[in-house]
């Protein structure tokens, strides 16, 4: 077995650890372009404030010169939310828009009406209810489409796997750009979908997750749920490190619904209802017996 | 390092900076072995470092050595991913399996990175292949698994490889036949 | 005590959204457990009325296996239906292991279209009831 070339090709491999000279990346430029993408998932603390304008002087505002006569190249109107808080923004078809953080949307209408728009990050979308033509997001490779007045909420940062789509209200088309547009699913009215942006999966159930707005709402609400589940929202939600310590904690219940309330209200009123003890230390929290 | 990985369990991002400033250039290495191109190697990096923050929590340090291991099996992962899906792996068949009876010579004046800068000329299936099983230690049969191809392919393509590899030292310097 | 907090927060750095997940399916890496290509696993919860339903967008002449593992019940107790979008039944191919109380049902569809699985409990359970793996196995 003439292995000598692989032993040889091995070792002197080994002996480099530094960049190559000829290579203009740099550790510095890795880390700033691998911040851009992962920002809204490297911020540890997220503390949820409800804002109603875009007066906040983060948020910036590109919008193109209005062409009335040019139905060829519709307007387009980028909107974007760098900032820490949620924007809210009212569209010219009487539709209305809430971005959460580090999202955006690009949106145009044309003059028949149709209506288009490509969302990165997370938005909650309710159309107008005099819409005339049909709506058409789309939001990693997944394609939703509109035809009456509907309310849904729209989750596709790039770093998440699949791409979640929630029905508050009315009933959305969802089909997968590679699947193609022709073969959609319905979701109706209390309904998720899901689409896969690795495998083309696209699947439809009952909601169960009753928190899925609460990025928007400040909303939180428990309803027996277990406390494994319980930790990994108030975690996602607050940004905190919350940690269980004991595995027969994870199946204890809980029922609870808390509005703008700060981690620490939440977790007296866990300790209050049951026997659980939360616990903080540095910046982590333990939930034990 | 017990301290560094407690940190970045808990996403501190200031840890998280410091370890990407330590190992970035040690996995830049194991991608760009892979990829030869830059762009891509830093796109397989930061995609590897975003699995390696996100399933740090997962992992139980016992030394170095194994942690870096891990840390490379990822990289590795991305580089694979990002390679078939540009290039699409396909089994072969060859009849002649002889290996060269000829042995490299090791000490001459090439450098390591004239070693490495070779490995990066191979066609893309041989590069992959010899990556994977001479320098990375899969097997054939994972190596097969990976790549979407058969076994025999792979041993092929590392036939290959090797051939070419013997052939490129041979030409950039004088080399002594046994 | 540490592989107890570590399983906890590897259940909580896998979680991308604030959707719930079953706590038991998390320590398994579901997609090297069968043949085939992973698709999706799913935790399986009893809903008010005792059919739980997923509708899914499927190929045609393609072979799918829909394993039924780890429920918190007698697997005798899950039953899973497909149907198409006009109610018409897809025939399953399905093998029982009383052993591993679980089942796998595969089946093919000739259009591609949406069809729904029907997962009907017969007894009533708590927690999340039964984890559900789409695979694919045979493409044409």
């Amino acid at each position: 077995m003439n292995n000598s070339i692989d032993n040889i090709f091995r070792d002197k491999v080994a002996e480099l650890d530094s960049i190559p000279k000829e290579v203009e990346w740099t550790p510095e430029k890795g880390w700033a372009s691998y911040q851009q993408a992962n920002n809204h998932k490297a911020k540890p603390l997220r503390r949820f404030i409800l804002t109603a304008t875009s007066t906040a002087a983060a948020i910036a505002l590109i919008v193109a010169l209005a062409v009335n006569s040019n139905i060829f190249a519709p307007e387009v109107i980028a909107l974007q939310n760098q900032t820490d808080s949620i924007t809210e923004q009212q569209l010219p078809n009487g539709s209305r828009v809430w971005l959460n953080k580090n999202s955006s949307i690009a949106y145009s209408v044309r003059k028949s009406g149709e209506f288009t728009m490509d969302i990165d990050g997370e938005v909650y979308l309710e159309t107008a209810g005099t819409a005339k033509a049909p709506y058409t997001l789309r939001a990693g490779n997944a394609i939703i489409s509109i035809k009456s007045q509907a309310a849904l909420n729209v989750r596709a940062y790039p770093n998440d796997y699949d791409i979640d789509i929630t029905v508050t209200n009315g009933s959305v088309k969802v089909a997968d750009n590679i699947l193609g547009q022709g073969l959609s699913l319905l979701v109706t009215k209390g309904n998720y979908c899901s689409v896969s942006r690795t495998n083309s999966l696209v699947y439809a159930t009952l909601n169960n997750n009753p928190n899925y707005l609460a990025w928007k709402t400040g909303e939180i609400t428990f309803d027996n749920t277990p406390m494994a589940t319980v930790t990994q929202v108030l975690r996602s939600f607050y940004g905190q490190d919350i940690e269980i310590a004991d595995d027969s904690i994870a199946y204890i219940r809980f029922t609870g619904t808390y509005t703008n309330l700060s981690l620490d209200s939440i977790l007296a009123a866990i300790e209050d209802k049951t026997a659980i003890k939360a616990t903080r230390l540095h910046n982590k929290v333990i939930i034990s017996k | 390092m017990d301290s560094m990985l407690k940190q970045l369990k808990r996403n501190n991002t200031k840890a998280q900076h410091h370890f990407y400033q330590k190992f970035s250039p040690h996995l830049f290495r194991v991608a760009y072995r892979y990829v030869n191109n830059e762009q891509d190697a830093a796109s397989i990096v930061n995609s590897g470092f975003y699995n390696i923050f996100k399933n740090i929590n997962s992992f139980t340090y016992s030394n170095n050595e194994m942690f870096l291991g891990w840390m490379k099996k990822i990289v590795v992962n991305e580089a694979l991913t990002l390679l078939r899906k540009k290039h699409q792996f396909t089994s072969i068949n060859e009849i002649n399996n002889n290996e060269p009876q000829t042995e490299l010579q090791s000490d001459n004046n090439l450098t390591a990175e004239d070693y490495y800068k070779m490995v990066q000329e191979l066609p893309s299936e041989q590069r992959t292949v010899f990556n994977l099983y001479a320098i990375d230690g899969y097997s054939h049969k994972e190596i097969a698994n990976k790549l979407g191809i058969e076994e025999s392919s792979s041993r092929v393509y590392l036939l290959r490889a090797r051939r070419a590899l013997q052939k490129l030292v041979s030409d950039k310097m004088i080399c002594h036949e046994q | 005590m540490r592989t107890i907090l570590s399983i906890f927060v590897l259940l909580l750095a896998l979680q991308a959204t604030v959707n719930a997940q079953c706590a038991i399916s998390e320590k398994i890496n579901w997609s090297k457990e069968y043949e085939g290509k992973f698709l999706k696993d799913f935790e399986v919860k009893q809903s008010e009325s005792n059919v739980t339903r997923y509708s899914v967008i499927l190929k045609k002449d393609t072979q799918y296996a829909l394993h039924f593992v780890n429920p918190s019940t007698s697997i005798s107790n899950i039953k899973l239906y497909v149907s198409d979008s006009e109610k018409y039944p897809v025939t399953l191919d399905t093998y029982v292991d009383s052993e591993k109380n679980s089942f796998v049902s595969r089946f093919k569809v000739d259009k591609k279209s949406a069809y729904h699985l029907f997962i009907e409990f017969n007894e009533k359970c708590d927690n999340e009831c039964v984890v559900m793996l789409l695979y694919l196995e045979e493409e044409e």
